[in-house]
């Protein structure tokens, strides 16, 4: 009961403020490593906005003998690819997740759940090498086909190899699956069963019931999941420059070799010699950078709008 | 006392979840347009017995039933279950307006969840009607197109009743709907059940005697998943027929 700090408070307190320091410590380190990332990125790029400003972002050429760098091609690589990606795997990822939610027992969902975060775990590049050798061929085959059925031989010619933008968009479709069809399942688990039995308390069937009440509940914390799903694809490099075909055109169908902002870097950061080549590479980095913070910031005000619903 | 007419009729009703046996042999006759309260202690299977009457009961995952219920004479078995719903209607603990629904589509949420399509006309008119029912009209009519959520407790309460009774059902569930609720809207929603008992059939889960003294005009009373006794409110109050009864009455547990 005594005012006087005995030396065990004074150990005490001090272990407290040595504690307080060290994490203060970590928490300032990430937000450091953060602003020092993005100023070493100004820095090394600023070379490239020296020699092309502000059109770097619309210009389409990109030509290391030259030294001509525009970053277009490139932007709309990644954001083809990625809202490709997006569209063709979200029906798939509601109905993986709705089947989870509402029609699998819990010995069908359990294994599934658990083959799913699998997926998602597994290091992109072995979706890489299947897409190499699997996927490739067979869009490649597809290409021939498709090419003869408009009589394009610029198409027949260029299906032997089969890499592109659609191999791209598939193999990132397949990539995102199990990310955006999990974060959905998980939004559908949240839905309180007194809403559900309540539809179902008024002749309500199951369909009707996931139509008219389940997914109007988690409409925004749907789209908020699809989003933070295209900011994975957008940001996704080993798979798709394995696939993508390195092409530094700006493409004109969807069976072009080309790049994204990723790929583009992973592709080239080794031929990369001159300070303009080097600038030009970073600069692509920090558009990319740009996007992903802008594709989070937007997640998140969606996200947090649909739980305040 | 002449027979009332019955409504609703089950026959030995067994229920378990998992290898849990929680109804033992229920054989009850609900009678037409009448309050039949349903109570006894907690976990005495009150709540079990009214969800195995709409097949709520089957949704929770590992539970069976056996039994018959009949509505009206048929053999609910033999009848979808989507429309035995739509006959027997159910009122819940906790109000649960669907939040992504106005209190305007609460109503009618019946309708949309089924898929019937309803002439403006028409929708405003059973609105309007069903809300005055509930004796909500005048509080919520400025209030049809905000949300249901948005409402009092209370008001919640008759809005999930409105919506049940809006799809015109022959019974009515209630499963301890005025547990949540402070004790003014308990009495409304009290008043409003003997309002309600000329056009339907009423079966009312309570926890509370008085509730059930006070609102019933059958009772039922249930321990460990048995009916122990079924009568008159009045009969079963003063003169109980089994010891069990007699012992509960006189609070010996509850």
């Amino acid at each position: 009961m005594a005012a006087q700090p005995s030396p065990s408070d004074r150990r005490e307190a001090a272990r407290e403020r040595a504690f307080t320091a060290a994490s203060l410590v970590a928490a300032v380190a990430l937000v450091a490593t953060i602003a020092l990332f993005l100023v070493q990125l100004l820095i090394t790029s600023r070379t490239s906005r020296a020699a092309f400003g502000l059109p770097f972002l619309w210009h389409s050429e990109w030509n290391p003998v030259t030294e001509k760098f525009g970053a277009l091609p490139m932007i709309v690589g990644t954001l083809v690819t990625g809202f490709g990606a997006l569209l063709i795997s979200t029906p798939f990822a509601l109905g993986i997740a709705i089947f989870l939610a509402d029609y699998a027992g819990r010995k069908v969902a359990e294994p599934i759940k658990y083959l799913i975060g699998l997926l998602g775990g597994l290091p992109s590049v072995i979706f890489g090498l299947w897409g190499l050798f699997v996927l490739v061929p067979i869009v490649g085959k597809f290409e021939v086909w498709f090419g003869k059925l408009v009589g394009s031989e610029a198409l027949v010619a260029s299906g032997t190899t089969g890499v592109g933008l659609l191999a791209a968009i598939l193999l990132l479709a397949i990539m995102i699956l199990p990310f955006s069809a999990s974060l959905i399942l998980e939004s559908l688990l949240v839905v309180p069963t007194e809403l559900k039995e309540g539809a179902l308390a008024l002749g309500a069937t199951k369909w009707d019931m996931i139509q008219n009440v389940e997914l109007p509940y988690v409409r925004k914390s749907t789209v908020g999941a699809l989003v933070l799903s295209l900011g994975r694809a957008l940001g996704e490099t080993m798979a798709v420059t394995m696939v993508i075909g390195n092409g530094m055109k700006m493409p004109t169908t969807l069976f072009d070799p080309a790049n994204t902002l990723a790929s583009a870097i992973a592709n080239q950061f080794l031929e990369a010699t001159s300070p303009v080549y080097i600038g030009s590479l970073i600069q692509l980095a920090l558009i990319l950078f740009v996007i992903a913070i802008i594709i989070n910031v937007l997640a998140r005000v969606i996200l947090r709008r649909g739980i305040q619903q | 006392m002449e027979e009332p007419v019955i409504v609703l009729e089950t026959q030995k009703i067994n229920a378990w979840f998992g290898k849990e046996q929680v109804l033992f042999d229920v054989s009850a006759r609900i009678p037409k347009n009448r309050v039949t309260a349903i109570m006894g202690p907690s976990g005495c299977g009150k709540t079990t017995f009214v969800r195995t009457l709409n097949g709520l009961h089957l949704m929770t995952p590992g539970a069976r039933s056996s039994g018959t219920v009949l509505l009206e004479g048929s053999d609910t078995s033999t009848m979808d279950i989507v429309d035995v719903r739509k006959h027997i209607g159910m009122v819940f603990q906790r109000p649960n307006p669907f939040p992504t629904m106005t209190v305007y589509e609460n109503v009618l949420a019946g309708y949309r969840l089924t898929g019937q399509r309803l002439s403006r006309e028409k929708a405003d008119q059973i609105v309007e009607a069903t809300l005055n029912k509930v004796g909500l009209w005048t509080e919520v009519q400025s209030k049809l197109f905000k949300a249901g959520t948005s409402l009092s407790g209370g008001q919640q309460q008759r809005l999930c009743i409105a919506r049940t009774i809006a799809m015109e059902p022959a019974v009515v569930l209630f499963d301890e709907p005025t547990s949540a609720l402070d004790p003014k809207s308990t009495a409304i929603i009290e008043e409003l059940l003997s309002a309600l008992k000329s056009d339907y059939s009423i079966i009312f889960v309570t926890h509370g005697l008085q509730q059930a003294a006070r609102i019933s005009d059958y009772v039922a009373f249930f321990m460990l998943g048995e009916l122990v006794e079924f009568g008159e409110t009045k009969r079963v109050f003063v003169g109980p027929q089994d010891k069990r009864t007699e012992d509960y009455l006189s609070g010996k547990y509850g």
